[in-house]
């Protein structure tokens, strides 16, 4: 049999294999993983060591670039980094001024472009990726603390509708891979639980830092579903949910990830 | 039951069949034609080089490699240089690391990127002109999709 | 804004072999990939790498596109007094970093 038709009927007999229950159908606001492990324990101990390591970590190199630019365009109105050591494990979060629910990097892209005055950029850019990676590293080790009520909650509820929606030619929700058939093999991989808690993250595949933006536009791609834009809306309401799910896990970024 | 045992034994002898890297004639004579290249018919030996390096990577973008030969590293004798030829690779040779008397000790330690299994090749060349040589035998898994464009 | 990042140890003594350790931003193309829309993209490596104590090279290294992406290497020095290291890395397009450490020996 061909490697593709394989795939595709391993990938059959796994949406199955935990059982097909039906999307929507038993969820209430209660995590489906009753133990969440983070993406780290699913890794190689060389993949391990490269993200314990606090000199040789790749991602360290888009901190220290962050750290800078923070110094030189936002010291001047911040109070410093020692009290921002929280912010990254609140997001994503309304913004009243932008009426929105806003992602970490969207929230530094608007202090960047309405405070500071400087040019808007990507949101996969590299300044972008390393002020996000350097304020998500000052919460290493702290859990996220995302408000889900209030002003937050039609976006959480959107996020988490989409969180377990199939969708693509695969028809699969992330709740297949990343719940019911979480530990298992997909040819030579073994699925995650899928959490965001080390993102951005320094991805050997990508030989870069990345957002986790660009993780879930590949996930969708994977799933032979079309890919938001970067910065949709769709992606940061289901960001809110991922927080929400990973639930005591400690953030890690950068972390390290094959 | 039976059934299961069997499947257990035939996956335990796979493994034990298929995961060292099997000899491989091409990449031998590929390694010796640049060895003998690059150092002509200078004296050898296969010992007295180290090679840290694993023997799964889960990706070869960026494998960890310690390499060290042994030295006194002094004036009247030390290694001058320390190459790494892959020889699965589109280009095999993966750089050279010099050395001196003031380095101590010779070794280097990097990541590489190996595109398959294979005996990566270490060749320390020594100021006396001797060289020693090493390697270390590697199985390179590749992911289930690729997503760098994304 | 500096781009590398490097390790030396302290309470080094003089005639102690130590550690140093190098990590640079840089993507290593190997010039086999190809974009999206199957364009090759050009081959964009770091080809040259040296450090330099009192005038003289302690270590050099020449790499090839099999090296990783945002080069990790380090190596040895034996420490035989204190003074100024320069790291140098050059690569295609031009590429030219050059960051200097103090390294601090007690006798």
């Amino acid at each position: 049999m061909r490697p593709s038709i394989v795939a595709s009927v391993v990938l059959a007999l796994l949406v199955c294999a935990g059982g097909c229950d039906r999307p929507g159908a038993s969820i209430n606001v209660q995590r489906t993983l009753t133990e969440v492990q983070s993406g780290y324990a699913y890794q190689a101990p060389e993949t391990q060591s490269l993200q314990d390591d606090d000199f040789g970590n790749p991602g360290l190199l888009w901190v220290d670039k962050g750290i800078a630019l923070w110094e030189v365009h936002c010291a001047s109105c911040h109070e410093g980094l020692d009290h921002m050591t929280d912010v990254a494990t609140r997001y994503p979060r309304f913004d009243p001024a932008l009426n929105r629910v806003i992602n970490l990097t969207q929230r530094i892209d608007h202090c960047r472009t309405e405070h500071v005055g400087l040019p808007a950029v990507d949101y996969e850019s590299e300044e972008l990726l390393a002020l996000t990676v350097a304020l998500t590293h000052l919460a290493d080790g702290q859990p996220y603390a995302v408000d889900i009520s209030g002003n937050n909650a039609a976006a959480f509820e959107r996020g988490r509708a989409y969180y377990y929606t199939r969708r693509g030619q695969m028809n699969l929700a992330c709740h297949h891979c990343h719940e019911v058939n979480a530990g298992k093999k997909l040819r030579g991989e073994t699925l995650s639980q899928g959490h965001s808690n080390g993102y951005p993250t320094y991805r050997l595949q990508w030989q870069t830092l990345g957002s986790l933006q660009r993780r879930l536009r590949f996930c969708n791609a994977a799933m032979r579903a079309e890919p938001f834009a970067y910065g949709a809306q769709a992606y940061v309401d289901l960001e809110l949910f991922l927080a929400w799910r990973a639930d005591d896990l400690a953030l890690e970024s950068p972390a390290v990830r094959r | 039951m039976k059934r299961r045992l069997f499947l257990q034994g035939a996956a335990a002898s796979m493994l034990i069949v298929t995961l060292p890297v099997r000899a491989n004639p091409t990449h031998d004579a590929k390694f010796e034609a640049w060895l003998s290249g690059h150092f002509r018919d200078m004296p050898r030996a296969s010992e007295g080089v180290t090679v840290d390096l694993p023997a799964l990577a889960e990706n070869g973008n960026s494998v960890p490699l310690t390499v060290s030969a042994d030295s006194p590293m002094q004036a009247q004798d030390f290694i001058r240089t320390i190459d790494i030829y892959a020889p699965q690779n589109p280009m095999p040779h993966l750089g050279r690391f010099h050395f001196s008397p003031s380095s101590g000790v010779a070794r280097v330690n990097t990541r590489i990127r190996l595109g398959g299994d294979q005996t990566v090749r270490v060749v320390a060349r020594a100021s006396t002109d001797r060289l020693l040589l090493g390697g270390a035998d590697i199985v390179v898994t590749e992911a289930a999709c690729l997503d760098f464009l994304f | 804004m500096a781009k590398a990042r490097i390790n030396i140890p302290r309470n080094v003594t003089a005639g102690d072999v130590i550690e140093i350790k190098t990590l640079i931003t840089h993507p290593m193309e190997t010039g086999f990939r190809v974009d999206s829309l199957g364009v090759r993209i050009p081959r964009n490596i770091l080809t040259h790498f040296s450090v330099t104590f009192a005038d003289q090279v302690v270590f050099e290294a020449e790499l090839q596109p099999g090296i990783a992406a945002n080069p990790y290497i380090s190596f040895h020095l034996k420490a035989e007094r204190g003074g100024t290291l320069t790291f140098t890395w050059r690569g295609q397009n031009d590429f030219s970093v050059t960051e200097t450490r103090e390294l601090a020996v007690a006798s």
